[in-house]
């Protein structure tokens, strides 16, 4: 094998040397490989069984989903079962095995290529996205019929390097994470769910690497370097002990910071500030025990839905969770964001069909409004644990706020849902405190209203900065305009900061620009107090907040705002703190 | 053998699940039921068939029954089409 060098995207640093796993999730283009007559009637059998064992599973989760949202909901299953059944389907694959003498793999592929591009010859925007239905039924019954690949990789006795084209977040989840040294992926970015998985666990991961797939099946050994987003694949022995080195120098210097994991999070002039814990996963709880957080300032609480996808969460499973969560952070507040998806998967099934621009559709507060009947499921068992706990132990957070609007019906659907519960005889209090999440534009123009309406706001910076400055950061072509340090993002976190000094609400940050070295003095100046990033960022942010004076960062604020451009914010900034960021090590 | 045309008034069209619902009511029936464009005919009782036929809101499509029970086919096919598969719009 020889050395062969691709380049992606680091998004979670570090440096991963292994053998590498393939996954890919998508049909992809099997080998065709041919078999002998007497093996013809066998493939034909493990077909029939992946195809009977994908519609039982089609079946159970039909049943749910008409459970929880109703018969119209469950109907989309309907259709995928008879998909998997129908004899332009099934019978075509089967009558390929017998007369191509192929594997079923191959067959499956070739009838699904078929059928999809007769769909994209049809040309209208409905109907070419039929496809998405069919390359989902295909996808299952080749996952069924590939076997239990993912039941495989957590019995492996050594960990491996994952290389997969794309990993959904239903996937994700599952996967046995003590074995995974790193993950490089063909598709995501800096925000979606593997890449988040990967911070959180430390998991050195790099997205964007175009052909790594291909390349990984053959090789025997990788490296994956995601300080820089590079993936090696069959490196030299040089190469290898270099790679080894800088491992080695990475972890030492995160665990010469383990100290800092019970000190304050004070400035050296004396401003006492609160680093919180964004988590996604159960077991990121002890994370951010670890760290000593001051609570959690953003519970995803999509991980409930994808655990159960494709069904909902019932409001036991919500409840059970919440409790759990409150329970292990207690007396700590915890902010539980509520459902944030759409776009994809779900707003699918719920809308009948793909949206043609789903950042900008039916997501967030948006669909939780649309569609009242789960986002009530989810508020009633917050309510539930709200009312075990002291007041303010247990706060509402809602995602993708555009105004005030949004806020009068989210309180109304409490107020009822409350009255309900208390109806059934449970006790809930009043005023569980409820906030907005400030990510699109408007919210944070218009936060002082906000804030007369809210019990605290939160500045989801990935989202506002996407919106604020109309960049998709997954885009290639357009990512290098994605910059905290926009002057016009900078005048929109003062605002917002400012709205909440005025109203008297409290205002805290959850994106990962609170994360961000070069930001964070930036934004103590601004007067931010209450940062929420993932639990493994905080002990290099503590750090540099107790080297830091308020004093100083207030200057380097008023400054910053004085720049009209990203670059200029970025250059003043990296030549003020240039000693600052020596001192204590940390390279930006 | 039975034939009427019908307009598809739905907004979204012979979609996945509309599709769906004319395949479970083409099963009821024993006869033959055929779903057809002025460029192609499929079988009603595949949804494959159905989710390929080009028909959007505003197409005219032709169904066209054979055997025993056509007739209550036929009127079967046509209420389905006819209530948007029971879609609001």
């Amino acid at each position: 094998m020889s050395r062969l060098e691709i380049s992606g995207i680091g998004v979670s640093p570090g440096i991963a040397i292994g053998e590498p796993v393939v996954y890919e999730t998508r049909p992809v283009a099997a080998l065709r490989l041919p078999i002998e007559d007497n093996e013809i009637d066998r493939e034909i059998e493990a077909f029939r069984r992946a195809v009977e064992g994908t519609v039982e599973r089609i079946e159970e989760n039909a049943e749910r989903a008409r459970a929880d949202m109703g018969e119209e909901y469950g109907s989309i299953f309907d259709a995928h079962k008879l998909i998997a059944l129908d004899p332009g389907f099934s019978g075509k694959v089967e009558e390929l095995i017998r007369t191509e003498k192929v594997n079923a793999e191959w067959a499956l592929d070739q009838v699904v290529s078929e059928l999809i591009s007769r769909f994209e010859n049809l040309g209208d925007l409905y109907l070419a996205d039929r496809k998405l239905d069919v390359l989902d039924v295909a996808a299952q019954i080749l996952q069924t019929f590939r076997g239990q690949d993912l039941h495989r990789l957590a019995e492996l006795d050594s960990p491996v390097v994952i290389v997969a084209d794309d990993l959904p977040p239903s996937l994700a989840v599952q996967l046995p994470l003590d074995k995974i040294l790193g993950f490089a992926l063909e598709t995501g970015g800096m925000t979606s769910h593997t890449t988040i998985i990967a911070r959180s666990f430390g998991i050195p991961a790099a997205v964007g690497v175009r052909g790594a797939c291909e390349a990984a099946r053959s090789a025997r050994l990788i490296a994956l370097d995601a300080f820089e987003g590079k993936l090696v694949l069959d490196p030299d022995q040089v190469e290898i002990n270099e790679y080894r080195s800088r491992r080695r120098e990475y972890e030492e210097q995160q665990a010469q910071l383990d100290h800092v994991r019970n000190l304050a999070t004070v400035t050296r002039d004396g401003r006492k500030l609160e680093l919180l814990a964004n988590i996604d996963l159960p077991m990121e709880v002890e994370s951010a025990l670890h760290w000593n957080v001051d609570g959690i300032g953003l519970y995803r609480s999509e991980f409930l839905y994808m655990k159960a996808s494709p069904l909902l969460p019932s409001e036991s499973d919500h409840l059970e969770f919440y409790r759990e969560l409150v329970r292990r952070m207690a007396p700590r507040p915890v902010t539980i964001r509520t459902f944030d998806l759409g776009g994809k998967k779900l707003a699918r099934d719920v809308i009948g069909s793909p949206e043609a621009n789903p950042v900008l559709g039916l997501r967030g507060i948006r669909l939780c409004l649309a569609k009242p009947g789960f986002f009530i499921t989810q508020l009633r068992a917050l309510l539930r644990v709200a009312g075990e706990y002291p007041p303010g132990t247990v706060r509402i957070m809602i995602p993708l706020v555009s105004g005030v609007e949004e806020i009068r019906i989210t309180r109304h659907l409490l107020r009822q849902t409350a009255e309900e519960l208390r109806r059934e005889g449970h006790s809930i209090p009043e005023g569980v405190p409820l906030g907005a999440m400030v990510e699109v534009p408007s919210a944070a123009i218009l936060s002082r209203e906000l804030a007369r309406e809210v019990d605290f706001l939160s500045i989801g910076t990935n989202d506002l900065i996407q919106y604020a400055l109309a960049v998709d950061r997954a885009n290639d072509l357009v990512s290098d305009l994605y910059r905290a340090s926009h002057p016009g993002l900078l005048r929109l976190v003062k605002k917002v900061l400012d709205a909440g000094e005025a109203e008297g609400i409290e205002v805290s940050m959850c994106g990962e620009t609170a994360a961000d070295p070069l930001m964070v003095p930036v934004l103590v100046g601004l007067g931010l107090r209450k940062f929420s990033m993932n639990p493994q960022a905080v002990p290099v942010v503590r750090n540099l907040i107790r080297h830091l004076s308020y004093r100083e960062a207030s200057q380097i604020a008023r400054q910053a705002l004085q720049l009209v451009t990203a670059r200029e914010v970025e250059e003043y900034l990296l030549e003020r703190l240039a000693i600052f960021f020596a001192k204590i090590k940390i390279r930006v | 053998m039975r034939k009427e045309t019908v307009p598809i008034i739905n907004k979204l069209g012979l979609h996945a699940r509309a599709a769906a619902k004319v395949v479970h009511a083409a099963n009821q029936y024993d006869s033959e039921i055929f779903i057809g464009t002025d460029d192609e005919e499929v079988n009603a009782k595949s949804i494959l068939g159905l989710l390929t036929l080009a028909a959007t809101q505003g197409t005219s499509v032709q169904i066209r029954t054979d055997g025993q029970d056509e007739e209550e086919a036929m009127s079967a096919m046509v209420a389905l089409f006819k209530n948007r598969f029971g879609e609001d719009e």
